[in-house]
């Protein structure tokens, strides 16, 4: 250990004071608004008067929430899983062996770096009564199975988790990438002369040694898929009749009538599912690793 | 111990990305950013960071004033004025928007506590300025010299308390069923004046091959409009629904028969199905399908949409050549069209330290030739706020509509307090078959209920 490259503890403070003031403070602020009456009803005199426990009984007496919260999870999971498997499939695609693997890996990351509010303009579009979507089935011969994809009730969710997929593939993709390119090619030279073939060498050598990047794709899509708000937001704006709602959108909406008590109890109960799908996350890890 | 170390370092980090989420709830500023930056708008970005105190003073001091208002709020001729203005006077009047949803709360965070961070705001008159507490923040009007010019309907709407505080070059609006004249003529079709007609029509219609209505059932404000087209049978069963309603939560809207028949009559059309699609109406199938309605009615695709009247100006600027007319909506057999009671005000904030720069400015626009510049401009405008204003022309919807209705019934909206911002998905519910009227009418109740407790404690 070289004791004198260790920089000072108090080299930290400067970022760690904006840290505090900046994150920690208002997330503490955000708990103690939760239960309060904060609100702006009145725009010039706003009110704040502490009343306990009133916003989380109001919130879960809300038949509404329990839909909303059931369809967050489902949202992030199918979401996880999809952003995940395509991904992971991409990335063993575009490891090596392509020619054109650099252009594609560019092409497939591109819309991670767009802003959601254009993808959602364009999806919008793409997927509105006379777009693309129902023009292709139509072309194809599936006229009756065309429809307005965003504002049917039973197509909307799905819909929108095709776009969020379609949006973060790419950035899964290059962790996955990121991960095979650490494995010791040795380690596939040494099975083909034992005589192992492709699926055999992608279970036992690939699989194993890909799980950090798993583990790190897992807790960030699912972060991604349970604090979802501006894909849908511009999307569906939660509709048809709430059938996209999520929790976010929600907060959004409670934020929206001026009742920021109650926004900011939306928000702590968003903080608690998120919080406790990270520590599920991380303790299959720990289980991996023991 | 290194294991367990990692462990609580994990633990933390997921706590803190857990927590990013709530960082935005914990004070409005950074939602409010968040939200221009989402919607990308280079002109919202810029409200925000004109909204800044220190820039704001000391632009007062050197002769400018700060003027807030929502995206749509200000038009073309409005800037052209204020640069007229400041071609005569040297005082540049700053234009500070924000994105209509999220106007009422950067208003509210702005004029907080007493600041003179705008000098002028816009905000809706009637009973919308009165809730949101405007007469606490604005300057006295009443005696400026523009005010003995100003139509009564204007003083009346920007009047609280016997004092004046708006400044309206706005103009009344009608609402009915929007229709295709030229269309109708060409079918010999007659504009209907029951409930039993109209839905009679609507099959005429849909017989003739073409989908009767444009509705925009999927954004956020434009459905609810059938449920303010009640506002005459309210008026009719109580003329003092207003009072009724305002004085107390146990008040409610389920009290009103004809309000729960005339949902149940609006729930009938909606829900009416063929196949899995809607019967009577459709739209462009997006989430903002607004202005799907131009080319859908441009197109004859639909013939008919609840609207205003001055949308038919916007149809022509569009370049439908097709003449449109209005009716009232026959729902219950109502013959009453409602208006919306007078658009946006200007306001001077009490706390400026440009009063008198803002109230020249407000003689500046009602000057005569300024109002016939503006009022030229604005085809949106049916009606002005300014008496003999000439340049002010209505539609042939909005004369169709007059003389079709008795005394035109300001909209529910603008006079009930706490009206539920939900309403839009109760209808959609109820258009999907998952919500009933009986729900909707529970739904505001409860939403009200909850406001006057709020507002109590």
């Amino acid at each position: 250990m070289y004791r004198k490259k260790i920089y000072k503890s108090y080299f930290t403070y400067p970022a760690l004071f904006f840290y505090i003031l900046l994150f920690i403070i208002p997330v503490i602020l955000n708990f103690v608004y939760s239960f309060t009456n904060w609100n702006a009803i009145k725009m010039t005199g706003e009110t704040v008067k502490f009343v306990g426990l009133d916003n989380y009984i109001k919130i879960f007496q809300n038949k509404e929430l329990i839909r909303v919260i059931f369809r967050t999870l489902f949202f992030a999971a199918v979401t996880t899983f999809f952003k995940n498997i395509v991904g992971f499939l991409l990335a063993l695609a575009f490891n090596e062996g392509l020619k054109t693997r650099n252009i594609l890996r560019a092409i497939f990351f591109l819309p991670a770096m767009l802003s959601p509010l254009i993808i959602g303009l364009i999806f919008g579009s793409v997927f509105m009564k006379n777009g693309f979507a129902n023009q292709l089935l139509i072309v194809l011969g599936f006229e009756n199975l065309t429809r307005s994809w965003l504002t049917t009730k039973s197509t909307a969710l799905g819909t929108t988790m095709f776009v969020e997929i379609w949006r973060q593939v790419g950035y899964h993709m290059v962790i996955y990438l990121a991960g095979l390119q650490l494995i010791d090619k040795t380690y596939y030279e040494a099975a083909a002369v034992d005589g192992a073939n492709e699926m055999q060498q992608l279970i036992f050598i690939t699989l194993p040694r890909i799980i950090p990047s798993l583990i790190i794709n897992l807790l960030l899509s699912l972060s991604q898929g349970l604090k979802a708000f501006d894909i849908i937001f511009v999307l569906t704006g939660g509709g048809p009749s709430g059938s996209t709602e999520l929790i976010n959108t929600l907060v959004f909406r409670e934020f929206g009538k001026k009742l920021y008590g109650m926004s900011s109890a939306y928000g702590v109960i968003l903080f608690v599912i998120t919080a406790v799908a990270g520590l599920l996350v991380l303790k299959l890890r720990d289980d991996q690793d023991e | 111990m290194k294991k367990l170390t990692n462990k609580v370092m994990a633990a933390s980090l997921v706590v803190c990305m857990a927590a990013s989420m709530l960082a935005g709830c914990g004070n409005s500023a950074p939602e409010e950013a968040d939200t221009a930056e989402m919607t990308g708008a280079a002109e919202e970005a810029d409200a925000t960071k004109k909204a800044d105190t220190e820039e704001t003073t000391e632009s007062a001091a050197a002769g400018e004033i700060n003027l807030m208002a929502s995206q749509n709020w200000i038009k073309d001729v409005d800037n052209e004025l204020f640069d007229k203005f400041e071609e005569e006077t040297g005082i540049k009047v700053k234009v500070s928007l924000t994105p209509d949803n999220e106007y009422e709360t950067l208003l509210g965070t702005t004029l907080s506590g007493g600041s003179d961070v705008v000098d002028m705001f816009m905000y809706g008159a009637g009973s919308q300025m009165i809730s949101a507490g405007i007469p606490d923040v604005a300057v006295d009007l009443s005696g400026e010299e523009w005010v003995n010019n100003l139509e009564i309907w204007a003083v009346n709407a920007n009047t609280y308390d016997g004092k004046l505080i708006g400044f309206s070059t706005w103009g009344v609006d009608y609402e009915g069923v929007l229709y295709n004249k030229t269309y109708f003529e060409e079918n010999n079709l007659e504009v209907p004046e029951t409930w039993d007609e109209f839905m009679a029509l609507c099959d005429q219609i849909k017989g003739l091959g073409v989908t009767p209505l444009y509705e925009g059932i999927n954004g956020t404000w434009h459905t609810q409009s059938w449920v303010y087209a009640m506002t005459p049978l309210m008026a009719k069963e109580n003329p003092d629904y207003i009072e009724y309603l305002n004085e107390s939560k146990d008040n409610k809207f389920a009290d009103f028969k004809c309000f729960r028949d005339g949902l149940g009559q609006i729930e009938q059309l909606l829900a009416a199905k063929e196949g899995s699609a809607p019967k009577y109406y459709t739209n462009d199938g997006q989430a903002e399908d607004w202005f799907g309605s131009y080319i859908s009615l441009q197109d004859r695709e639909t013939v008919m949409m609840f609207t205003y009247s001055a949308y038919a100006a916007e149809l022509k600027a569009n370049g439908c050549t097709d003449e449109f007319g209005m009716f009232p909506l026959p729902v219950l057999d109502n013959k009453t069209a409602v208006s919306n009671g007078g658009g946006y005000s200007k306001f001077i904030n009490k706390n400026s330290k440009n009063i008198e720069a803002c109230k020249a400015l407000l003689n500046f626009l009602a000057e005569d030739e300024n109002l016939e510049t503006y009022y030229a401009a604005r085809t949106d405008l049916v009606t002005a706020s300014f008496k003999d204003v000439e340049s002010v022309a209505a539609t042939t919807a909005t004369t169709d509509v007059l003389s079709r209705t008795e005394e035109p019934v300001v909209m529910l909206i603008k006079d009930v307090l706490y009206w539920d911002p939900d309403v839009y998905k109760y209808l959609q519910g109820m258009a999907d078959g998952t919500t009933s009227s009986d729900d909707f009418i529970s739904n505001v109740d409860e939403y009200r209920e909850t406001m006057f407790d709020t507002v109590a404690e």
